[in-house]
């Protein structure tokens, strides 16, 4: 619907509410910024102070020594992140494949059951996921984290699917005919000319990853194995949520490299979460 | 077309697999580059109480070059330490409170430790009788108990002098006359202070019927809410919203700052009297104002109780979670603090007592607290008590805190709260007392299997 | 079965095998370990004791459980429609091809990318109730309303508060419609243009197109977030966690109103340490997920429209 179709009166008031939304949506990640920046007395203030009196840049290299070993989470959530990614797009790309290029009997019950998995809510299974990591000894290990990952994961399985099914047959019919194995069709054919769902995949994985907190939080309890979140939330609950301007700081550099990423790849996250949408 | 790239990709995803499925077996970190056996401790102490500890940790790592310690850091340490525990990957000394020795000894989580103190001679007659009790359940030792605490009345001097007061109260009943002579109210009816608030702080709501002589759970089979302990202590409670209203009360305490801020409620005159324990005055120290007067007595209890006072004894423990994988090391370690000065040395750093009944004469020069005979002759009155040991704890704790709550704000009639809080609590102790009586016997048997086994470990000679 | 079926299904098995090992591992097993254990007195450290039906039995009588149930229920049902519809009608304020039209969007998805524990700390900062901003926000309308109305409005305690802790988590939610609105943008995008033209024509306005026309084409898209709305809602964990962590008062918040299933499952499992019992209560919670998913897509095939289909 074009705009041209509304008279003044519609014009503004589509505008107004924008905009008026647009600031609802901004004024936390605003305010989260502004108190990161802020000497503690500020962030009590009242009326609220918007500009920080003094930038405190100190309050990051604060609060990343009262987080506990920052760096080291980081480089926890990354590397958790980074395998989950990995196993994701492996695991997830083969068994698409296997639910879309090849036809055998029954293929799409089983894939219906495959779908229906992501309704089971991860309390409901939590406790026996529980006994068998420890059954493996993996408590306490980032196993617990990516190794799912590596064994395929309903939503990813259901996006890369619809992907591959909109691959025409004919480009596999002829490399099928010269007798290539499936696995080649699928590692030479399939996946170069799916990098782009390939993306989109690893990109949600990896935001899953990142942002994760009851897998964790039941799993991890080595603070040396923290990840980022586990580490904010050890943080404030240490200090039973008063020195904001620390968490704001933290809660900051977290979210950083999220928005980073996004907006280097946010043509290929849009595509890939309307991809979602499409004919649910 | 060739198929060249078959074999490439599966030597991938297996190399992939391998990589990541199977390099699964757990790193043996036992030991450090000069071969010494790590012994790793955790414990949710922080800012000056880990600098306490790391500074008796680092005595012990110099003092000899078979054992090294290592802190590690956690938060939400009863429910953390379960979670590695169960999980088959605990530490080997965990730092813990005394309410939850119970829970954990009952789910068979800890390593009785009869045998090993055997071994080391240890003995029950070296602790201070309250705290050693906490370290004990099910008739067997679970703990080593380490720095310690009991509860006192802390009542800000001024104020007390303001309303012509020079000494603390001696009944619970006075203190209360003393509450509305402190409390005092704004035009618009909100409370600007008040003489004393059971929600403030709101850690021993569960146990204020002790000061009316009775606490919530007889130690076998019952739930004592509906005794005359929690019935006047109802009563009591219920007062709180008859004198000053139920909006006033959650308006006053919604503008408490925090307990680790000048803005506590206590330091900046909100409250003029809180139960404390020992901790209090190095709180006091940093956040309190320059010219702040406190003084410390006994909590009095009421007049219909058959004492004078009640204490809350509180421990931190240190125990060997059950799986640990160098019990020996861990216990040399617990047995050096107890033995070689490291307790003592602990607890001038955190600012609270040792265990022990006796003490080096430089403990009580070198301590800082100016009320330290108060709590000391309280430790030892027989009116100091620990929380009760209940297997089903965190229950206990959540459920009397709401309990408390309600009857304070009114939310209840004292006889429907009560008649509700016992019904739901002794439930839950016969499930437990249910589960004790399937279990019993295998535990107990495999308890005295590793006491036997552990009497006979031959522990490092006291001095290396 | 020919032998060319027969040769398929080991190739598609062989390729789904990772799934399937997925499949056993992570949603079989753990379901039917689930079962088994909720028949037993099992506290992980000591082998399981069977105890028939006990756990069910205590169940039926657990005010908690009535309590996380209906509080889970009560933030589902309001958030997910409520976020629903602003998505929607966000997305149709986009279309309308406004300038700067890629600003708005990134605008209103940004927050859905900020992590659940960050998500947490920064909503029990903006709830605050005495320097929070949303009451400095809200303050001075209820100030004006109370001036000229002569009411007596005040702004709420959102963490104290058990009347309207659930809101203050349904307005975090919020936030995050940013992933749905990108959806319904996309639903919006497919509606055929001459679908538009026939309706003008036809002399329809505004109101009239989106109803007849708007609404139809992305209804598939509506159900299809409601259903992933549900699913997260009734997970709900982290973000009220967070939010009432170490405010000295139990996880569940004030009046155990911040209790929801997966905390209360979470809590007698791991701080309980009654696994049994905490399997009892999946399995209930999980046959009751499956029961309401179930009704709603009933309920709404129906109503919805799915183009060419």
């Amino acid at each position: 619907m074009p705009t041209h179709q509304l008279n003044l009166f519609g014009k503004i008031l589509l505008y107004t509410l924008l905009v008026l939304f647009a600031i609802q949506f901004a004024a936390p990640f605003a305010w989260m910024i502004s108190t990161a920046f802020k000497p503690l007395e500020e962030t009590m203030a009242l009326p609220p102070v918007w500009i920080p009196s003094e930038w405190k840049w100190e309050n990051f290299t604060q609060a990343i020594d009262s987080m506990g070993n920052f760096w080291r989470y980081a480089g926890n959530t990354l590397y958790v992140a980074l395998l989950s990614v990995i196993g994701s797009v492996l695991s997830s790309s083969l068994a698409a494949y296997g639910f879309s290029r090849i036809d055998w009997p029954g293929r799409d019950k089983v894939f219906y059951l495959c779908i229906a998995t992501m309704m089971i809510p991860f309390p409901v299974i939590m406790v026996p996921t529980y006994t068998l990591f420890r059954e493996l000894d993996w408590i306490g290990t980032f196993k617990t984290l990516y190794v799912p990952f590596f064994l395929g994961n309903a939503f990813n399985i259901f996006l890369l699917r619809q992907f591959f099914l909109g691959i025409p047959k004919s480009i596999t019919e002829a490399a099928r005919i010269d007798g290539c194995s499936e696995l080649r069709i699928f590692w030479q054919i399939i996946l170069p000319l799916s990098k782009s769902a390939l993306l989109v995949i690893a990109l949600f994985t990896f935001m899953h990853s990142w942002n994760d907190f009851f897998a964790p939080f039941i799993f991890i309890n080595d603070q040396e194995n923290y990840t980022l979140a586990l580490g904010l939330q050890a943080f404030q609950s240490r200090q039973g949520g008063t020195e904001w301007h620390y968490l704001m700081a933290a809660s900051t550099l977290i979210i950083l490299p999220l928005i980073v990423l996004f907006f280097f790849t946010q043509k290929t996250f849009i595509q890939g979460i309307t991809a979602t949408g499409a004919k649910g | 077309m060739p198929c060249l790239f078959k074999y490439p990709f599966l030597a991938f995803l297996g190399a992939s697999s391998l990589l990541f499925l199977a390099s699964c077996s757990r790193s043996p970190d036992g030991l450090t580059e000069d071969g010494r056996t790590i012994v790793t401790l955790w414990t949710s102490w922080a800012g000056t109480e880990r600098a306490g500890i790391d500074s008796v940790v680092e005595d012990f790592n110099s003092a000899q070059d078979k054992i090294y310690v290592r802190t590690l850091n956690i938060t939400d340490p009863q429910t953390k330490i379960m979670l590695a525990t169960a999980g088959g990957n605990p530490p080997d000394i965990a730092i813990m409170n005394n309410q939850f020795i119970a829970p954990y000894a009952e789910n068979n989580a800890l390593t009785p430790l009869d045998g090993l103190s055997e071994a080391a001679g240890i003995t029950p007659e070296q602790f201070v009788k309250t705290f050693w009790e906490t370290a004990t359940y099910r008739g067997r030792t679970w703990a080593i108990p380490l720095t310690c605490s009991v509860t006192t009345l802390h009542y800000n001097k001024k104020i007390f002098r303001e309303v012509g007061y020079d000494r603390p109260p001696e009944t619970l009943e006075e203190l209360e006359r003393i509450n509305d002579l402190i409390t005092q109210k704004r035009d618009d009816g909100s409370i600007a202070r008040i003489g004393h608030f059971p929600l403030e702080p709101g850690w021993w709501r569960p146990e204020w019927s002790n000061w009316f002589g009775m606490g919530s759970y007889d130690g076998e089979d019952r739930m004592l809410f509906q005794d005359e302990g929690w019935q006047d202590a109802a009563q009591w409670l219920a007062s709180y919203h008859q004198r000053f209203g139920k909006d006033e009360l959650i308006k006053l305490r919604s503008g408490f700052g925090r307990f680790s801020s000048p803005q506590n409620p206590f330091f900046d005159g909100k409250v003029a009297m809180v139960l404390q324990g020992i901790w209090m005055n190095r709180f006091i120290e940093t956040f309190a104002p320059d010219d702040f007067e406190y003084g410390v007595a006994p909590f009095p209890a009421s007049e219909k109780a058959d004492i004078p006072y009640f204490a809350i004894a509180d421990a931190d423990l240190a125990v060997i979670p059950k799986g640990a994988d160098h019990v020996q090391e861990a216990f040399t370690f617990m047995r050096y603090l107890i033995e070689d000065g490291g307790l003592e040395k602990l607890a001038l750093a955190h600012g609270k007592m040792t265990s022990l009944k006796e003490m080096s004469p430089d403990f009580y020069d070198k301590h800082d607290h100016p009320y330290l005979d108060v709590f000391l002759e309280i430790a030892n009155s027989g009116f100091a008590k620990a929380r009760p040991q209940l297997a089903q704890y965190q229950n206990y704790f959540t459920d009397t805190n709401e309990a408390a709550n309600s009857l304070l704000y009114g939310l209840v009639t004292p006889d429907e709260g009560l008649d509700k809080i016992q019904s739901r609590q002794q439930k839950a102790l016969d499930k437990k007392q249910l589960r004790w009586s399937r279990v019993e016997e295998s535990y107990q048997d495999l308890w005295q299997e590793q006491i036997d086994e552990t009497k006979i470990y031959n522990l490092p000679s006291k001095n290396n | 079965m020919t032998r060319t079926d027969k040769l398929n299904t080991a190739k598609g098995l062989l390729f789904i095998s990772p799934w399937i090992l997925g499949f056993l591992a992570f949603a079989l097993y753990p379901l039917l370990a689930t079962l088994y254990f909720s028949f037993m007195d099992y506290s992980v450290l000591a082998p399981p004791v069977p105890i028939g039906a006990e756990n069910y039995a205590e169940l039926a009588n657990d005010t908690n459980f009535m309590k996380a149930v209906f509080n889970t229920v009560f933030f589902a049902a309001i958030s997910v429609p409520l976020n629903t519809a602003l998505a929607c009608f966000l997305a149709v304020l986009l279309n309308f091809n406004v300038l700067g039209k890629s600003f708005f969007r990134t605008a209103f998805f940004l927050p859905s990318l900020v992590p659940m524990v960050c998500l947490g700390v920064i909503w029990r900062w903006l709830l605050n109730g005495e320097v929070g901003l949303v009451n400095q926000a809200i303050g001075p309308f209820a100030d004006f309303a109370n001036a000229v109305l002569g009411t007596t409005f005040d702004t709420p305690a959102w963490l104290e508060d058990p009347a309207f802790t659930k809101l203050g988590l349904v307005v975090a939610s919020v936030w995050g419609l940013g992933h749905a609105m990108v959806i319904f943008l996309a639903g919006l995008q497919e509606a055929p243009v001459e679908l538009y033209e026939a309706a003008e024509l036809d002399g329809a306005g505004f109101w009239s197109k989106l109803r007849h026309v708007t609404l139809p084409m992305v209804s598939p898209y509506i159900l299809f977030n409601m259903i992933m709305g549900f699913i997260a809602a009734f997970q709900v964990f982290a973000v009220p966690f967070v939010m009432m962590d170490g405010v000295n008062e139990p996880p569940g918040g004030p009046g155990g109103s911040m209790l929801f299933a997966a905390t209360y499952i979470y809590l007698k499992a791991f701080q309980d340490w009654e696994m049994g019992y905490a399997c009892a209560m999946a399995l209930i919670f999980f046959l009751l997920v499956v029961s309401l998913t179930i009704t709603l897509m009933k309920l709404s095939e129906r109503r919805v429209y799915y183009a060419g289909k």
